[in-house]
């Protein structure tokens, strides 16, 4: 049977186990990839900031007490280094720039519902970055409103209305373009 | 009863699955991050052990007594004694002990 979250990062805090610490990045990555590639609008980006984040949470396992679970810990953490990345408005920015720029090349035909992650990326991109990323806690990482507070670390009624908010205008958005199409 | 808002939940949810059943697991990143883990188990191993080591052989420095004590019955172990010196040669050994357990610690298995 596979050791749970809490037994892995017990084994790491106290032994430094990286075997057992490379169990969890295999469980995670996806899930942390995917939530900053959606907040970044950049694969290569998002993966860097996924790396640091895992070697972070190596860093401070001891910090993780279980009270909370696993994956909003990890969770807290990307999104720690998202906002560090942000405000350093290095990386970044000239990968917001290029995303920028790569929007206006040429628009897609595909209904966003069809999977098109381009379109979803783009209505993302026209969202505060509060929006962004309650949508995104919520609706890629799977996560309950009340878990979303917990990693952004604010009260839950200001993430709900950050999500109702950045839900009408990627509705509107959507929608706009879906009507533009036929 | 499902409300408008319901729908448009769902379908943003669909496409989220969509849009990132496109990122796969990958083996590259776990090891990547993996052999990145070296090196901070290296440098905590080298800032811990030059603690440890430099704490033990202050420490062990203190134990003149001790020192005094001590004759070998090898030649060359009673030779390197004179030489170096009986408080030395404990510092020594103390700080190699604990540098030892440095390295050792941080890569033992349960």
């Amino acid at each position: 049977m596979a050791a749970s979250d809490l037994e892995l990062a017990a084994l790491v805090a106290a032994t430094g186990d990286r075997h057992a610490f490379g169990q969890l990045v295999e469980r995670y990555q996806t899930l942390v990839r995917a939530m900053l590639t959606r907040m970044t609008g950049n694969h290569a980006l998002a993966d860097d900031l996924a790396q640091e984040a895992f070697i972070k949470a190596y860093r401070k396992i001891t910090s993780f007490t279980g009270k909370g679970s696993f994956k909003s810990w990890l969770c807290r953490i990307a999104y720690t280094e998202f906002l560090q990345a942000v405000r350093k408005r290095k990386a970044a920015a000239a990968a917001m720039e290029r995303y920028k720029q790569h929007q206006d090349v040429e628009e897609q035909t595909t209904n966003w519902e069809r999977g098109d992650a381009m379109d979803l990326d783009r209505a993302l991109a026209t969202l505060s970055e509060m929006e962004r990323t309650s949508i995104v806690l919520c609706f890629s990482s799977g996560m309950s409103h009340s878990e979303a507070a917990e990693v952004m670390d604010l009260p839950l009624g200001t993430v709900k209305s950050h999500i109702n908010r950045g839900k009408a205008k990627m509705r509107a958005l959507l929608e706009e373009k879906e009507a533009v199409q036929v | 009863m499902m409300t408008p808002q319901d729908g448009f939940d769902a379908r943003l949810s669909a496409a989220f699955e969509k849009a990132d059943a496109q990122i796969t697991p990958d083996e590259r990143f776990t090891q990547r991050v993996e052999s990145r883990l070296s090196k901070v188990v290296n440098s905590r191993t080298m800032v811990l052990g030059g603690a440890g080591a430099s704490g033990s052989a202050i420490a062990a420095s203190q134990l003149e007594r001790f020192a005094d004590g001590l004759h070998f019955q090898n030649a060359a172990l009673a030779q390197i004694f004179d030489t170096i010196g009986g408080q030395s040669l404990i510092a020594i050994v103390f700080a190699l002990m604990a540098l030892g357990l440095a390295y050792i610690l941080p890569t033992r298995r349960i």
